[in-house]
C-alpha cells in the first residue's frame, strides 16, 4: 500500500499503473528512485511488495525491459526502461485516464439530478470533449 | 556454501544461512532472506531468479533505510505475489528423474548386502520381505514427494516442528518392515545377485553423475563467480556420488565378517 494517508488506497491502486509507467518514460530508473519520484509528485510512497510486483508484471507484458548495472560491494542494481509496447499502453491509457477524470470530475461537480439524466449521460458518451472544460477543485 | 554460513539475526542469534547471502544480500534480514529463498524454492522458481528477486530487495532496503519486514511484508505473501514463474527442471518430472538412479541404487545396494553373508555360507541369498516392503515404501514415499513437491515443502516451512515430526514418522513407517519381518521370502544365486549389484551401484552413481542439474541462487551482477560456485558444488556432488561404491564396498565387509 502507498503510505501517504491523504490519498484513499483504492484510489491510488488506480493510478499506480500509470503513474509507475510515466515516471520510468523519462529515463531508465530503479525500484527505489521509482517509490521516490512518486513520493515527490505527491503521491506517496508505494510499499516495496507492491512496486516490485508491478515491475514483474510490466517485465512480463513487455511494457518495460530491464538490466542490472553492478554494485559496488553489493549485488547490483536493476535498471527499468520502457518498451515500444509500453510507450504505447502509457499513451493509451493516458488518453483513457483524461477521459475517466473528466467524467468523474463531471459526475461530482454537476448537479446530481442533471449527471444521472439519460440525456446527460448519451452527451457524455457521444462527446467527452465537452466535459473538459470541467475544472477540478476537489482537493486532497 | 550451502548450509555452513551463519549470519548474526536481529535478536542476535546466528541463524544458518540457505544460501551465501553475504554476497546474495548483505542489508536483508537473514531470517526474512531464508523465508523468502525457501518460499520461492517451493514455488519451483530457478535459481538466477531468486538471486534477481533478492537483488532487488537487497538494493531497496538499502536504499530506502527500511528493513525488509517493513518493506515487503511477510516473506512468503511476497514471494507469491511476485508471481516468477516455476522452472521446467523444478517440476515432478525431473525431481523424479533426479531420485531414479538412487533408489536404482538402493535395490542394487540391498541385492549385493543380501548376497555376501550367502556367498560366504556357500548358500542361495535371500532378502527379507521386511527389506523388500522397505523398498517399496521409500519407493512410494519418494513418488508423493516428487509429485507434491511445492505443497510438502510449503507445509515444511509454515510448520517446520509438525513437518519435521511428519517426515521421521513417513521414514520410520518406511523402515519399520526391514526390523520387523526378517524371514526370509525371496531366494536367489548369491554370485549373480553380488554381481549384479556391484555394476548397479557403480552405475547408479555415473548416472547420477551425468545427470546433475545444478540450480545455484546467482547474484546478477556477478556470473563469474557464480560459474566458480557451481563448479565447486558440482565436485563435491560428484564425491558424494562416487561415495556410495565405496560405501557398499565397505558394508560388504562388514556382512562378510560380522553377518549372521
Amino acid at each position: 500500500m502507498i503510505n501517504d494517508p491523504a490519498w484513499p488506497s483504492n484510489w491510488l491502486r488506480g493510478v499506480l499503473d500509470l503513474c509507475v509507467l510515466r515516471i520510468i518514460a523519462a529515463g531508465p530508473t530503479y525500484g527505489y528512485a521509482i517509490a521516490a519520484a512518486l513520493e515527490a509528485a505527491g503521491l506517496g510512497a508505494p510499499k516495496g511488495g507492491t512496486l516490485y510486483p508491478l515491475l514483474g508484471r510490466f517485465e512480463r507484458d513487455n511494457w518495460v525491459e530491464s538490466q542490472w548495472s553492478a554494485g559496488a560491494g553489493g549485488p547490483g542494481r536493476k535498471f527499468y526502461s520502457l518498451t515500444e509496447t509500453g510507450r504505447g499502453e502509457l499513451a493509451s491509457q493516458t488518453a483513457r485516464w483524461s477521459q475517466f477524470a473528466a467524467v468523474v470530475s463531471t459526475c461530482l461537480l454537476q448537479n446530481p439530478a442533471a449527471a444521472s439524466s439519460p440525456k446527460t449521460a448519451a452527451a457524455r458518451d457521444s462527446a467527452p470533449q465537452t466535459i473538459s472544460h470541467v475544472e477540478l477543485k476537489a482537493q486532497p | 556454501m550451502k548450509f555452513k554460513e551463519t549470519h548474526p539475526g536481529k535478536n542476535g542469534k546466528p541463524n544458518t544461512s540457505l544460501a551465501d547471502l553475504g554476497s546474495l544480500a548483505p542489508d536483508l534480514d537473514p531470517a526474512w532472506a531464508e523465508d523468502f529463498i525457501l518460499a520461492l524454492r517451493a514455488r519451483g522458481v530457478a535459481g538466477a531468479q531468486i538471486g534477481e528477486a533478492l537483488a532487488e530487495a537487497d538494493d531497496h532496503v538499502k536504499a530506502s533505510g527500511e528493513t525488509a519486514a517493513e518493506a515487503f511484508g511477510a516473506p512468503t505473501a511476497y514471494a507469491d505475489s511476485l508471481d516468477l514463474p516455476a522452472d521446467p527442471g523444478n517440476s515432478p518430472g525431473a525431481i523424479m528423474a533426479a531420485v531414479t538412479p538412487v533408489l536404482v541404487q538402493l535395490v542394487g545396494l540391498n541385492l549385493a548386502l543380501a548376497a555376501v553373508p550367502a556367498l560366504r555360507d556357500g548358500r542361495p541369498a535371500h532378502l527379507p520381505l521386511g527389506a523388500i516392503a522397505s523398498l517399496a515404501l521409500i519407493t512410494g514415499l519418494v513418488l508423493v514427494l516428487a509429485g507434491a513437491f511445492k505443497p510438502i515443502l510449503e507445509a515444511l516451512l509454515i510448520r517446520p516442528v509438525l513437518g519435521t515430526v511428519a517426515m521421521a514418522l513417513a521414514m520410520a513407517i518406511c523402515l519399520s518392515p526391514t526390523l520387523l519381518w526378517s524371514e526370509p521370502t525371496l531366494e536367489f544365486p548369491a554370485l549373480p545377485a553380488l554381481i549384479a549389484g556391484l555394476v548397479i551401484v557403480p552405475a547408479g552413481s555415473v548416472w547420477i553423475i551425468r545427470t546433475l542439474t545444478d540450480d545455484p541462487i546467482t547474484p546478477p551482477s556477478h556470473p563469474g563467480a557464480a560459474a566458480v560456485k557451481t563448479a565447486q558444488r558440482r565436485r563435491s556432488q560428484t564425491a558424494l556420488a562416487l561415495l556410495v561404491p565405496f560405501f557398499l564396498v565397505a558394508l560388504a565387509l562388514f556382512n562378510w565378517f560380522f553377518a549372521p
